[in-house]
């Protein structure tokens, strides 16, 4: 990334190969800042009150019983349109590549997804599955949301319209889990996390 | 503890900006943490084996209880709560900052730091807290940045992608367009010639240009300390005189985030009377009152250039009073 926040507005550099109009006393740097400011914002800017409804149309993972522990668990993916305004989901906060890094093959689940047009292997690791499902099961909470597999990654318009509307897919949803890859190995370490997580220690 | 504290507070998830939003917007987060699975959990969850659940939010103010237990010589265990803190400020708010840093004994960190923190506007901390993070690809930040701030404009980022890489002018463009500071465009104002025009105060606007894009996403704190040492104030009023000599106006003036007007400033570097605007809004009045200006305009910083000078003046009187009047605090306080 340019790091270029220690720039003067006057440094940016644009396209300055157009000299600059006459403006008489403006300096020509500057109206080319003004310029390119003028540019961004009538181009590429959009108004994204609409986008607010996309929270509202989320595909969503269910169905995640499996009663065969040698065949793979098949997560069902909804459409966006099946269950509107739908907020009893656990929404999968997660690092892409360090979730990696827990992949595991002494995993004993494998998973297929199935959605409405194609039956596929899952885009995320197979620990967030794993780590998600079981979670949700323990609370019996029936719908799953995981980025990578609930938005198509494929289609750049559909990750735009999710991407606008993350906070909200988060802030919605009634079960919100952060997967943290560090694993705790020693007893005492668990201990000291347990006492730190406790408002009232003296209970 | 402090090792463990450290340790578990390095995770990445800690770090990563999509994961920063999610925190932020998640009403209850749960962190689930993996533990060698012979270990014994004490917590009460037991159908996840190998797993320990802890409220994020019950962790933050257990640091905090702790914190407040700990006494001089629990200081490696301060300090590592102080280094956690560093990296979670937003979610431990500033009362625990404040705490923290009282136990510690290092007021002049925490209070000279976070206090500071605490007053910019919510676009300036979000700013900030997106450049720890570790995430380098622009179109994240700047998603991240809008929707943590609830951008009602944001950018249309394959397009704008394509037009320039620079992560600050996408940032500063954002930023206009949302009304963070003046908003700036580019218009014809006859005869074939464009200027660039605050639309929401309907004057010419010439921004700051020497400051730089840090300092005013950082929220101006270097203009505090300008009159005494860097004087960027000053470059910034050469700047202007020296290529727009006849319209600079002496109702220039700036806001910052404690809303003290800098008539010192002005009356020294515009040698001109106190200007009829920051006589009618008195702000020394409200320097510790939350109201209307503070987070709209915290960072605003612009010279109003004129061509019509007494309309400038007045439209700027009129936006100022009008956001005094909003508040309930200050009704009848500024003379319309």
């Amino acid at each position: 990334m340019l790091r270029d926040v220690d720039l003067a507005l006057d440094d940016i550099s644009f396209n300055l190969d157009a000299p600059p109009p006459d403006r008489g006393p403006i300096p020509g740097g500057l109206f080319t800042v003004l310029l390119k400011l003028g540019d961004i914002q009538r181009e590429t800017f959009e108004i994204v009150e609409a986008q607010s409804q996309a929270s509202r149309r989320l595909r969503l993972i269910s169905s995640y019983t499996c009663n065969n522990p040698d065949s793979p668990t098949r997560l069902y993916i909804s459409g966006p349109n099946d269950h509107p305004g739908e907020r009893n989901y656990l929404a999968v906060s997660y690092c892409w590549e360090s979730s990696r890094s827990l992949e595991d093959n002494k995993l004993p689940q494998q998973f297929l997804m199935v959605t409405t047009e194609e039956t596929r292997k899952p885009r995320c690791p197979r620990s967030v599955l794993f780590r998600a499902v079981r979670y949700a099961q323990s609370k019996r909470i029936p719908y799953i949301w995981i980025d990578q597999e609930c938005i198509e990654q494929d289609d750049p318009a559909d990750k735009e319209y999710y991407i606008r509307c993350m906070h909200e897919i988060f802030s919605q949803s009634r079960h919100t889990i952060g997967l943290l890859t560090t694993l705790f190995t020693s007893q005492d370490w668990l201990a000291d996390v347990y006492l730190l997580s406790q408002v009232n220690p003296q209970s | 503890m402090a090792r463990h504290l450290r340790s578990t507070s390095r995770d990445r998830w800690f770090s990563r900006t999509w994961t920063l939003q999610e925190k932020k917007s998640a009403q209850h987060m749960k962190l689930l943490i993996p533990h060698d699975p012979g270990l014994t959990s004490y917590w009460e969850i037991r159908d996840l084996p190998g797993e320990i659940v802890v409220s994020l939010t019950d962790l933050y103010k257990g640091i905090t209880r702790w914190s407040n237990l700990l006494g001089p010589e629990d200081h490696d265990i301060a300090a590592a709560i102080a280094e956690v803190a560093t990296t979670l400020t937003d979610m431990l708010g500033f009362q625990a900052v404040t705490i923290i840093s009282h136990n510690l004994g290092r007021d002049e960190i925490w209070h000279s730091a976070d206090q500071s923190f605490w007053r910019k506007p919510l676009w300036c901390r979000t700013f900030i807290e997106i450049e720890r993070c570790d995430n380098t690809i622009v179109s994240d930040r700047l998603s991240v940045l809008s929707n943590i701030c609830k951008f009602q404009r944001c950018l249309n980022l394959q397009e704008i992608l394509q037009r320039t890489n620079s992560y600050s002018l996408c940032v500063l463009a954002l930023l206009l367009n949302n009304g963070c500071i003046p908003t700036l465009r580019s218009v014809s104002i006859g005869e074939g010639q464009s200027s660039a025009h605050d639309l929401g105060n309907n004057v010419i606007v010439l921004p700051p240009t020497h400051l730089t894009i840090g300092q005013i996403l950082d929220g101006i704190e270097t203009i505090e300390e300008g009159q005494d040492s860097t004087c960027r104030q000053d470059q910034v009023i050469h700047y202007c005189r020296r290529y727009w000599p006849q319209s600079l106006s002496d109702g220039a003036y700036r806001w910052r985030s404690n809303l003290r007007f800098s008539t010192e400033f002005i009356k020294k570097h515009l040698a001109a009377e106190e200007p009829e605007v920051i006589q009618h809004a008195r702000p020394e009045e409200y320097q510790n009152v939350e109201h209307a200006l503070q987070d709209d305009d915290a960072a605003a910083i612009a010279f109003y250039v004129t061509y019509e000078r007494d309309n400038a003046i007045e439209r700027v009187r009129e936006v100022i009073i009008r956001k005094y009047s909003d508040s309930p605090d200050n009704q009848g306080v500024v003379e319309d």
